[in-house]
């Protein structure tokens, strides 16, 4: 193992605008989609106290893509996580960033099956063949480092949490978010549920904005997410 | 410190932003405890070498760093197995408590580790998890927790959050991390390990981070009941509270304004003030920019006290155990407060005006503190801070 620092050249700038990284395996940020969109997975029945007001997936229909996010590079997963929030978001907020009162006060839960995998299967490419890790995997090599990306752009201020569940990733990830908003250091939280796998392939994703109480004046309530798990 | 189940003192512990009506919380114990370090298993050897600040950063061993920059971490001998490892400080800590076989089938395992299969083992965290609760008679939890360093922190206060709301009544929380070549790998291609081999918090002329073996065990409790059944309370989680700084995707807030409100959440949760907290263990990875970062958001939180509140990092002493570090810490924190001993701030060079604090140089510090913060902050602006109570 004999990692090198980052060169900073040329070559080095427009790998990193073009979602790759040199000497590496390149995978395609926009990846393939399967003919029809995942159907969305069970869930379970919400704290009466709690509601859906936002619901997004990904893909949403044959050929959806993905927008890259500047810096990360090789795996789809950070993409697909933030492409789904801005999506649930979007159609919610508006226009980035959140009213400042609600998102100081909106968590982010992150439900995903084994994380990052992409990124993981690069950083092992990478040792097994004696090559140098490329430094920004490091910048990426946590879920957080998304999470992070979507909270500074929304400005979502509220506690981060990102497991790993055994069972159905939207439902536990429910089930988090309720134990933030009733323990009272969130009103509001975004949880995002990505299906990953390493080479891109047969990624998906949800995501749900869900509140406590009754929900805000003046906001839509969007027909898909008024049932208790119908976002889900 | 009182039971909370007592009406009196619920309300000014009702959880913030919750109405008067929140039903009664009940405080949380820490009845067991279990650890492994780069010392060894034990917490012995962990408060022995935390009070004294002596280090265990060497030249890893444990697989080939031939042509690194930089070729230090703390681990311990060998490639001891990490549900191995798991394993024996969950029964270590379930010893602590007390807890017997026929108790065990219904209390959950609430693990952080790592997610990745590659770090975890081929059935990954989730997996990881399932095997350990299986091997110490525990309840499988629904999920692993993997928010990297404030992992271990945000199960601690989802347990605690669950027992102080009677929704819980006993759960083991777990967490681990062994220095392995893909982390490894991964810091030292980021340039956030510590050229000179050390890390020293909040010191002039810090450089970084290194990697530490970390695998602790807390059991959680109601601290009525486990006084009831006459089961030691080693300390409470008095109070925990969780942020987000909203700012970037792995550099903390520069005016630290996340973390402050972290401990405010803590304190008030706690129904504490900030002039009965005395003693921090802090994040303090030694990486320039972050180590700065806590320190302006510790003086947020304490204000004109913050000059007053002893802190260290004893990750100068046993490393980053990344997922693991929080409960390390939490341990550490406990330990410390039953000791009497404030641990040593170690590596230190030197004072950084960006980092005023009352570090704890040089020797231990005796002190009896009633209350004390163990912090944590992690990629993504992710911030925790737990309230020890003294038990």
């Amino acid at each position: 193992m004999s990692p090198r620092p980052a060169t900073g050249s040329p070559a080095a700038e427009q790998d990193r605008a073009a979602g790759r990284v040199r000497g590496m395996r390149d995978v395609p940020v926009a990846v393939a989609v399967p003919a029809e969109p995942a159907a969305a997975p069970a869930g379970e029945a919400l704290p009466q106290d709690m509601a859906i007001v936002s619901r997004a997936s990904w893909p949403e229909r044959p050929g959806d893509t993905l927008t890259p996010i500047p810096a990360f590079v090789v795996s789809s997963f950070s993409p697909l996580v933030a492409e789904v929030a801005d999506r649930c978001l979007r159609a919610y907020h508006g226009t980035p960033p959140a009213p400042p009162a609600r998102g100081a006060r909106t968590a982010i839960v992150l439900a995903s099956r084994h994380g990052d995998v992409g990124t993981t299967a690069a950083v092992a490419q990478a040792l097994a063949e004696g090559s140098r890790v490329p430094p920004l995997l490091f910048f990426q090599s946590n879920v957080n480092a998304v999470v992070g990306y979507v909270a500074a752009r929304w400005g979502l201020a509220g506690p981060i949490v990102c497991t790993c569940p055994v069972g159905d990733l939207i439902a536990d990830g429910l089930e988090c978010a309720a134990l933030l908003l009733a323990d009272g250091d969130a009103s509001e939280a975004l949880v995002i549920a990505a299906d990953h796998g390493s080479a891109g392939e047969g990624d998906s994703a949800t995501a749900v904005l869900v509140a406590t109480g009754t929900r805000p004046p003046g906001r839509h309530r969007l027909a898909a997410a008024d049932e208790p798990g119908g976002a889900t | 410190m009182p039971d909370g189940q007592a009406g009196g003192d619920a309300a000014h512990r009702a959880a913030p932003g919750r109405g008067g009506g929140s039903p009664p919380r009940r405080d949380v114990a820490v009845t067991g405890m279990g650890v492994m370090s780069a010392f060894g298993r034990g917490t012995g050897p962990l408060l022995r070498h935390v009070s004294r600040g002596t280090h265990a950063f060497a030249d890893v061993t444990r697989f080939d760093v031939t042509g690194c920059r930089v070729r230090s971490a703390a681990h311990a001998p060998g490639s001891p197995e990490l549900a191995g490892e798991l394993v024996a400080v969950v029964e270590d800590a379930c010893a602590d408590a007390a807890i017997g076989p026929g108790e065990r089938a219904g209390c959950p395992l609430l693990l952080a580790a790592h997610a990745e299969p590659a770090v975890t083992g081929a059935a990954g965290g989730a997996g990881l998890a399932a095997v350990v609760a299986q091997r110490c008679g525990l309840r499988a939890g629904p999920r692993i927790y993997t928010a990297a360093c404030v992992a271990a922190s945000t199960a601690v206060a989802d347990a605690a959050a669950m027992i102080a709301s009677g929704s819980l009544d006993r759960a083991v929380v777990a967490a681990g991390y062994l220095v392995e070549p893909g982390n490894f790998a991964l810091f030292h291609a980021g340039r956030a390990l510590a050229r000179d081999g050390r890390i020293r918090p909040f010191s002039a002329g810090r450089q970084g981070t290194l990697l530490g073996d970390g695998v602790a065990a807390v059991v959680l409790a109601p601290a009525r009941a486990a006084r009831g059944r006459g089961a030691g309370v080693l300390a409470t989680v008095a109070g925990w509270g969780r942020t987000g700084d909203a700012y970037h995707v792995c550099q903390p807030r520069p005016d630290g304004a996340g973390l402050a409100r972290a401990v405010d959440s803590a304190l008030r949760r706690a129904g504490a003030a900030p002039a009965e907290v005395g003693y921090i263990n802090a994040n303090g990875t030694g990486t320039p920019q972050s180590d700065a970062a806590e320190a302006a958001g510790l003086r947020r939180a304490f204000g004109d006290l913050a000059g007053g509140v002893p802190v260290s990092s004893t990750k100068s002493v046993h490393g980053h155990a990344l997922e693991a570090s929080a409960l390390v810490e939490l341990v550490v924190t406990v330990l410390a407060m039953r000791s009497g001993t404030l641990p040593v701030n170690a590596g230190f060079l030197g004072a950084d005006a960006d980092c005023e604090l009352d570090l704890v140089l040089g020797e231990p510090r005796p002190a009896q503190p009633r209350y004390a913060l163990s912090v944590n902050f992690a990629f993504g602006g992710a911030n925790t801070a737990l309230l020890v109570g003294a038990g």
